[in-house]
């Protein structure tokens, strides 16, 4: 019974049989649209986005890697004693500062704590709005009222004062700063993932899960979250931006970063004083530059990836 | 209608109960005020630590603390500045008009650049000047406002008069010895309200953009186009007054945040208002001012929150209340 197939093969050549399957297959596979293939399709032709993202892997790998091989103590980089306030020059291309501390260093060394608070707390409050929002829109009733006052009440309250005063009453640090951003900016995430969660906790799939006994918690992280991926890399993505601008705000008022420590923020806070504006204008130039544009490449990301995440957006 | 705003209103309340505790006690109980009181005086004694303790009624439990704060607050009595020792409603009331002169203003300059500009980006979408409005607008969104008022800062004040062009004050409301004339004033806002008005106009305009081209897709656009509507007539009555829904909400949030002021604007051109008595406040660990600023700025969200749910649910006819 078993070499019936394999006669039937011999009437013509094995070889070339097998490579039209490999190529029938082959071509095959070329035409199946996965949706990460079509999603990546539509990225690419959003030329800024595309162009944005190349920039902030450069700028983020150039941070990383320069800031690694820069001396630990971050107050004391290439300091030139003789070159106090002195504007942008080869030697120092983006000037000195009034210790006579190289910007351009302390923009990369900055840089890089800039991008670990943002990195950090957009971590924290994806975590923390993808709990509650998944919560809230699963178990719905009781638990849904509660937790969406909470979110409610957590928007009743000025962010940014909340922010500074969280700050100033724990002590101003990095990690405070990445733990009061992350627990202060988690109420949009919850929104999405929860409404997310209670248009998908009726389809059939989760009906099917349930009717086979998984658990409640499986059904959540391992059946209906994974389809909430996609407006998740949206909200991370726009969310890094605000979280950078947050950090900026934050140190420039004081309760962020602490000088010598070089931020973004504090960066620019420490050049603005009317004297230093007037006398050594780059040192609050180029950090605040650094903001914008940072900003800005990922706020471009954010838009290209909502518009090739999801084909009903409009803005 | 009544029912939905009392419904609302007594949901209000509890909201702002809870608010209130959990801003007493991240002000109170994650801080340590003593140790920040006595922060130029390392050498206080104990029996001057337990005296400082008992003045400020910080030596009984949190919770009997915030029943007496809240007691006293719905009574009208806020407490008294830690610093100067004047009462915090004066306080708060002495910068309220400072900070409202700056916002309304650049509340009215805000609308008044957004509306004309969002309108006729939509109208002429993908035009040239469209792709300039929206790139415009995506850089000014990008950009920290203390960053716009320093560049601002540093072309009107510092390089003006460089070039000996007339230069604008760079800081507060008045000249230090000048007199306090309405010019005086005029002059010292121009660049905080330019700096509040372009970022904030940045966002109207991507705001009203979208808006107008949504409405503009809807088939009762067509019809009043296809019954013989002239064009600005369908955009006044059919397209404008739609797409002014979203914009209306927008703008009672941000009037929402008009109290608290512009925190980063006020510190950076010294603008005696309510941004600069916060982080004066925060700055000195104020504790009673910095509750009454949290308060009553959280009090005032939630009051145009309604405020917006109410009247977008009587301005638009297809919204229920429920």
């Amino acid at each position: 019974m078993s070499d019936t197939p394999a006669t039937a093969k011999t009437t013509t050549d094995p070889g070339t049989d097998v490579r039209d399957q490999l190529r029938a297959q082959d071509a095959m596979s070329r035409d199946v649209q996965t949706p990460w293939k079509i999603i990546r399709r539509r990225f690419l032709k959003h030329k800024l986005a595309v162009v944005s993202l190349a920039f902030f892997i450069l700028l983020v790998a150039t941070i990383f890697i320069w800031s690694s091989l820069l001396p630990a103590n971050a107050a004391q980089v290439n300091v030139d004693l003789y070159n106090t306030n002195a504007p942008p020059s080869l030697r120092h291309p983006m000037g000195t500062d009034q210790a006579g501390s190289d910007v351009l260093q302390r923009i990369v060394l900055g840089g890089r704590v800039s991008l670990t608070i943002g990195l950090f707390s957009v971590a924290i409050a994806i975590i923390l709005g993808t709990i509650v929002g998944a919560l809230a829109g699963y178990y719905g009733g009781a638990v849904d009222n509660l937790l969406m006052s909470f979110v409610d009440m957590m928007l009743s309250v000025p962010l940014l004062l909340l922010i500074v005063t969280l700050a100033a009453v724990l002590g101003p640090s990095v990690r405070t700063i990445i733990i009061v951003i992350g627990i202060t900016s988690w109420m949009g995430v919850a929104r999405i993932i929860r409404a997310n969660f209670l248009s998908l906790k009726n389809k059939e799939f989760v009906e099917a899960a349930r009717s086979i006994g998984v658990k409640n918690s499986k059904i959540i992280f391992k059946h209906i979250l994974p389809n909430t991926t996609a407006p998740l890399i949206v909200a991370a993505t726009l969310g890094l931006a605000e979280a950078v601008l947050l950090e900026a705000y934050v140190s420039f008022l004081g309760y962020g970063v602490q000088p010598p420590q070089p931020s973004w923020g504090n960066m620019v806070s420490s050049g603005s004083f009317l004297l230093t504006i007037q006398e050594a204008p780059w040192m609050m130039l180029f950090p605040g530059i650094m903001i914008t544009l940072t900003v800005l490449v990922v706020n471009f990301i954010g838009d290209g990836l909502r518009d090739a995440l999801d084909p009903f957006s409009r803005l | 209608m009544g029912r939905y705003v009392v419904r609302r209103l007594l949901q209000a309340i509890p909201l702002l109960f809870v608010i209130s505790i959990i801003l007493f006690y991240a002000v109170f109980a994650l801080g340590d005020p003593v140790s920040r009181l006595i922060a130029n005086n390392p050498r206080t004694s104990e029996q001057d630590i337990a005296r400082i303790k008992k003045l400020y009624g910080l030596d009984k439990p949190v919770y009997q603390r915030y029943f007496v704060w809240a007691g006293n607050s719905l009574r009208g009595d806020w407490g008294s500045s830690l610093v100067t020792g004047e009462k915090v409603t004066s306080v708060l009331r002495g910068r309220l008009g400072n900070t409202l002169i700056l916002m309304v203003t650049a509340f009215l300059v805000t609308l008044l650049l957004a509306i004309p500009i969002g309108l006729i980006s939509a109208l002429r979408q993908y035009s040239r000047f469209d792709y300039f409005i929206t790139a415009l607008s995506f850089l000014f969104y990008s950009l920290p406002v203390f960053f716009l008022g320093f560049l601002l800062i540093y072309l009107f004040s510092v390089k003006f008069r460089e070039w000996g062009l007339p230069a604008l004050p760079s800081g507060k409301m008045y000249d230090v010895r000048g007199e306090r004339t309405l010019g005086q004033l005029f002059k010292h806002m121009i660049l905080p309200v330019l700096t509040i008005a372009l970022i904030n106009s940045a966002l109207y305009t991507r705001y009203l953009r979208s808006s107008v081209l949504e409405v503009m897709g809807q088939d009762y656009i067509r019809t009043a186009r296809s019954k013989g509507l002239m064009g600005s007539q369908v955009l006044r009555r059919h397209v404008m007054k739609n797409a002014a829904l979203p914009l209306v909400t927008l703008v009672l949030l941000q009037v929402a945040t008009l109290f608290s002021g512009a925190v980063v604007t006020e510190t950076i051109f010294a603008w005696p208002g309510m941004g600069l008595l916060f982080i004066d406040a925060a700055r000195n660990v104020d504790y009673p001012v910095l509750m009454g600023i949290l308060v009553a700025s959280s009090a005032l969200i939630i009051i145009f929150n309604l405020i917006a749910d109410i009247l977008y649910a009587y301005l638009d006819p297809r919204i229920k209340y429920s």
